[in-house]
């Protein structure tokens, strides 16, 4: 066997920063106004009303949430709109002890993704309407021992005149205790 | 159905620490010293600013720096009277790309004149207090 | 050999490899480890930088070098001056994705001699935290307002592997301990951890549960290159080319919350691709050595069995039995991976690339795996949870 590649890669490491630095004078703060688009734009609407909405595709079945008014596999337009409903069951929860900044939350949060029933419909594993959201009323237990799976969870909403027409406009899906 | 059209968000990167190198380190060190110093390949010989651990024409590793002598040629200029924001400039400054004899490249910074020209020939003014960056230089001025 | 159902001019086979240190501040600026890793695999194969005729640059978010344009500006260090010279980028992919690309320009014929250079400076990215540019990745609207952190991610995805096949956190701690070790075979390894055991894992810092802090690879600076050559040229070159047998890449959508996470469908797509064109239909028993993508440690299993490696579910159980070992039956990331050698974005992926071919070329040293290498195949991942890319290599 002949000597291991690669040989003596190459770097210099630094721990601290020793050198000088130049600071920018100005603080790099870039400000974005999205455009929501269609599906989007009426989704947001929705919100701001208390109802979660998504289109579907007539033709392969699909329905979209959070919506769409394209159908990426039949790769023509949706053929409508509907309303889901705002609970549904958990498909994948955790416990996150950090923050967006990677500092040390002083009380964990529960964050999973929720498929959402639809009236009538039924939905296997492989393609469902579902969105992330924060998770209330689950101990870090409940996530531990995993029977936050399947649970049953409806939407905690804020006050009407709280509402902007924004994702948080659901403050969290809670569990559903008989 | 009501829309709603636009989504507001601000990203904040607040700070990005660019490393020079380590030959570019050593150059940053020599103007604090007060020293203008360009890479020298030792293959081709070609002394080339900004320094760089490679030579960009041979590709060969580069680690010596050579002192330059700080007599510098304006190559080409701009006079500047906007600042980042498009607020017009309390003074208007003079933005030049300055060679120095027998180096390929050279420096971007300000030189001081009310009567910018190209071929001007420059010299660093170089600043009490210094870091060890390319502000070390706080402008050319004619000589 | 010749692809099914394609038509291509020439047979591409990697003939040089090189990289940096992978650590997680290094000094030299983006353009200088582009280079160190380049001119490490010239060097290798024998060839100058006149020798090259095209430039394949992989970078992944111009975010972390903190400069736009990250590929042209890469591409003074990458050889690519005055030379046909792109960029590729599908986030943590495009590791595998910079020989993919490399392989158009020489089957097609355009090209003769192509070096592939993929890099990456996280720790330019200094506050917040290097992490926090991952922000960018999210949806801005239906996601972002929630102030997600991307580990949530994977741990959503994590739990979900877990819960449907039944795995229990040790039995993903035993990736995370061999890569860790593997890795310190590994010249260039960041997180070489020779004792490390399940237990440290499992002890480790609660970050999103179930990822712990042992679970994760660490955020790096490094550089990866390769020299790819068509087939009278690398007769020319080397006595050992490494051919590259079959490739395949695939996209899935961002959507990510609307399909079951337990398993990467994307990645058996991109596999499939890249099998139907090296011939193989049967991956466990051909394929001799595999890299697939860990950045996390239930990443490697999640993966093993998207590119059919391990049926739904059966990753842990190889792994438990030893069979992913350097002395197995089917050895799994021998070079130990992005959990111990390190995780600069784009060069990780091609760091993976250069370990199989040294694997096949039987120049591994001390992480050569004990049984004989014919085929090997290294994977990527990368996006929001849907770029998968593939190659497979060998004699």
């Amino acid at each position: 066997m002949s000597g291991g590649r690669p040989i003596n890669p190459r770097g210099t490491r630094y721990e601290k920063v020793e050198f000088p630095v130049f600071e920018f004078p100005v603080v790099g703060k870039a400000r974005y106004s999205y455009t929501t688009g269609e599906a989007l734009g009426r989704f947001l609407a929705g919100l701001k009303e208390g109802k979660i909405l998504g289109t579907y595709c007539a033709k392969c079945g699909r329905i979209f949430v959070p919506p769409r008014i394209y159908c990426s596999y039949c790769f023509k337009e949706v053929d409508g709109w509907l309303e889901a409903k705002d609970e549904g069951v958990v498909v994948t929860a955790v416990m996150s002890y950090i923050s967006a900044t990677r500092a040390r939350l002083e009380k964990p949060v529960a964050v999973g993704v929720i498929k959402l029933d639809v009236p009538g419909r039924q939905f296997d594993d492989h393609f469902f309407p579902g969105i992330m959201h924060y998770i209330c009323g689950a101990s870090e237990d409940d996530v531990k021992s995993m029977r936050i799976f399947e649970a049953r969870v409806k939407a905690k909403w804020k006050r009407p005149e709280q509402r902007t027409g924004s994702i948080t406009d659901i403050e969290c899906f809670e569990v559903v205790r008989p | 159905m009501r829309r709603i059209k636009h989504f507001p968000e601000v990203m904040e990167i607040e700070a990005y620490i660019y490393t020079a190198g380590p030959v570019g380190t050593k150059w940053l060190e020599a103007l604090r010293a007060g020293r203008l110093t360009a890479a020298r390949c030792p293959k081709c010989g070609r002394l080339f600013m900004p320094p760089k651990m490679f030579c960009p024409y041979d590709f060969g590793e580069v680690k010596e720096l050579r002192e330059v002598e700080p007599v510098g040629i304006v190559e080409t200029y701009t006079v500047v009277e906007r600042d980042f924001y498009g607020e017009p400039l309390r003074e208007r400054k003079v933005l030049a790309f300055i060679k120095f004899p027998g180096v390929e490249g050279g420096l971007i910074h300000y030189v001081k004149t009310d009567n910018p020209q190209m071929g001007m020939k420059v010299r660093p003014k170089w600043r009490e207090e210094r870091r060890g960056l390319v502000t070390d230089i706080e402008y050319f001025v004619e000589i | 050999m010749t692809g099914r159902n394609l038509n291509f001019k020439h047979r591409v086979a990697v003939v040089g490899a090189g990289l940096t240190l992978f650590r997680s501040r290094l000094l030299e600026t983006p353009q200088e480890l582009a280079w160190l890793a380049a001119k490490q695999a010239l060097d290798e194969a024998g060839l100058t930088l006149k020798d090259i005729d095209c430039v394949v640059i992989g970078s992944a978010p111009d975010a972390f070098d903190g400069v736009h344009m990250k590929g042209e500006y890469l591409a003074e260090g990458a050889g690519g001056i005055h030379k046909p010279t792109i960029r590729v980028f599908v986030g943590g992919a495009t590791g595998v994705f910079v020989p993919i690309a490399a392989w158009w320009h020489v089957a097609s014929g355009l090209c003769k001699r192509v070096l592939a250079v993929a890099e990456e400076k996280m720790s330019h990215a200094a506050k917040p935290h290097t992490q926090y540019v991952f922000r960018y990745i999210w949806d801005p609207i239906v996601e972002k307002p929630l102030n997600p952190n991307l580990i949530w991610i994977f741990a959503m995805e994590m739990h979900r592997y877990m819960h449907k096949c039944g795995v229990k956190k040790e039995d993903i701690a035993l990736v995370s301990v061999k890569n860790k070790r593997n890795a310190c075979g590994h010249p260039s390894a960041q997180l070489c951890m020779p004792n490390i055991t399940v237990d440290d894992v499992l002890k480790s810092e609660v970050l999103v549960w179930p990822v712990q802090l042992l679970d994760i690879s660490p955020t790096s600076d490094g550089a990866a290159a390769v020299v790819l050559a068509s087939e009278e040229e690398a007769r020319r070159i080397t006595d050992t080319p490494v051919w590259i047998k079959g490739i395949g890449w695939t996209l899935d959508t961002t959507h990510w919350t609307n399909r079951d996470l337990a398993y990467p469908e994307y990645v058996r797509r991109a596999a499939e691709m890249a099998y139907r064109m090296a011939g193989i239909d049967n991956p466990r028993k051909q394929i001799d050595v595999a890299e697939p993508y860990d950045p996390f440690d239930y990443k490697e299993l999640h993966h093993m069995e998207g590119l059919g490696l391990a049926k739904k579910c059966e990753a842990p159980i190889l792994t438990r039995e030893g069979v992913t070992q350097r002395d197995g039956d089917l050895p799994i990331n021998p070079s130990g991976g992005l959990l111990g050698v390190g995780n600069p974005i784009a060069a990780a992926g091609l760091m993976k690339v250069a370990e199989i071919f040294w694997q096949v070329r039987g120049e591994a040293g001390e992480r050569q795996v004990k049984k004989p290498v014919y085929t090997g195949l290294a994977q990527a991942w990368g996006d929001l949870m849907q770029a998968g890319t593939v190659i497979v290599m060998g004699i």
